[in-house]
């Protein structure tokens, strides 16, 4: 017999999660409904949660001062914390500073402000290239720094979680909190984009 | 363990995939695999860190030909098998065929309890640790020096929790390094920090 075990034909992933949750709830350890809880949770995670945190900052100097001294009270003080947000940092960009976040490890990020992580954060590609070339693997995601702007990445390797805190845009001037909070995408909160002024709503 | 999950630094990889969608989940049993993680940490059955341990004790071709949320479900189907909450036979009557499973766990890893602890601003060494079991310290810090940044607050070992061993708790560090002194190549003024426990470091 094949000592290769991916040669086994497995029952489709949405038939063993199936037989988890049956098992689960057979044996009296998971409630009904449990899962559907959870995914109203989720729902709620959302990196519109991160864009208003960066919004406040952008627009109150006393936030801004809270949020890079200590994120988990300021994320807190706008309602948001929760499971994988027990330490969150906030990572200022300067004018010669890009932060970017990563989990080389397995996929870690701060849920309850970024909302949990995309496709693209979780693949091999962005684990294995971010930390050791960040530059190129940036651009081909669509951020194309000037050379004079360094890049510091960011692994998540224990309990810290982190969001990036971007620079406010020129040409916001004037702008409300919530016009402002429509320019932060996932993205910028994870450090591979930059706010644009031209995706602005309300 | 010196696992295919540790890919910080490895080579060999393309483009990065196209980020036309940022919806974590793309298919309705997915979120199932998270709610048993959190189900697992709310009633004390294991951590986050065992779930990531077993996670990388998925053997090393099916986890890089599953998708993340098969890795998840496959690291919360081997501790609830290794738990005792369901028998493998009991899952694949109940799916009516093999489902995937990952490898046996091999010994925890102890913390250091004599440890001096650091402040900012000191210079620090990884550790060139190579142990079985579950470490957070990725392979391509190891031996290397950095400065610490920050201190994080206590947490769980994970050479303990990720083995559903009583965990200590112990600070961690964010231990930036110049890129350049992980990789000869990389560009002059590149950063990374990562996010050390202490008994993984030493004061240099």
């Amino acid at each position: 017999m094949s000592q290769d075990s991916s040669a086994i034909s497995f029952v489709p992933a949405q038939t063993q999660a199936r037989a988890l949750r049956e098992a689960l709830e057979n044996a009296g350890v998971m409630p009904k409904g449990y899962v559907e809880q959870w995914e109203e949770t989720f729902d709620h995670w959302v990196p519109e949660n991160g864009a208003r945190i960066v919004a406040r900052a952008w627009t109150d100097s006393t936030y801004r001062d809270l949020l890079l001294r200590d994120a988990t009270s300021a994320c807190r003080e706008l309602g948001f914390g929760g499971p994988e947000g027990g330490f969150i940092v906030a990572l200022e960009n300067t004018g010669t500073l890009q932060n970017v976040i990563v989990c080389t490890l397995c996929s870690c990020t701060a849920w309850p402000v970024l909302g949990l992580p995309p496709e693209w954060y979780k693949s091999f590609e962005y684990r294995s290239r971010v930390v050791r070339e960040s530059r190129q693997v940036l651009r081909e995601l669509g951020l194309d720094l000037p050379e004079s702007v360094n890049i510091r990445v960011w692994d998540t390797t224990a309990e810290t979680r982190y969001m990036v805190l971007p620079m406010r845009p020129k040409g916001t001037e004037g702008w409300s909190e919530a016009q402002l909070a429509s320019i932060v995408t996932k993205d910028c909160l994870i450090g591979v984009a930059r706010p644009q002024v031209t995706h602005a709503k309300g | 363990m010196d696992g295919i999950q540790d890919m910080g630094g490895l080579q060999g990889f393309g483009v990065i995939p196209p980020h036309t969608d940022e919806r974590p989940f793309h298919a309705p049993w997915e979120p199932a695999s998270y709610a048993v993680a959190l189900l697992a940490a709310e009633k004390g059955l294991w951590t986050f860190d065992a779930g990531r341990h077993a996670i990388e004790r998925i053997p090393a071709r099916q986890y890089m030909s599953m998708t993340y949320f098969e890795r998840v479900l496959c690291g919360m189907v081997t501790l609830s098998i290794e738990h005792g909450l369901v028998t493998r036979e009991e899952l694949e009557a109940l799916a009516g065929g093999p489902i995937p499973m990952a490898l046996s766990m091999g010994p925890g890893h102890a913390v250091r309890s004599d440890h001096p602890g650091f402040k900012i601003g000191d210079h620090v060494i990884v550790r060139d640790l190579m142990p079985p079991g579950h470490i957070r310290a990725p392979n391509y810090v190891r031996g290397k020096k950095g400065r610490v940044v920050r201190i994080a607050p206590l947490a769980r070992f994970p050479g303990e929790a990720g083995h559903g061993l009583p965990a200590h708790k112990e600070p961690s560090y964010h231990v930036q390094f110049v890129s350049k002194d992980l990789w000869e190549e990389a560009e002059d003024g590149a950063t990374v920090v990562v996010d050390i426990y202490q008994s993984y470091l030493d004061k240099i």
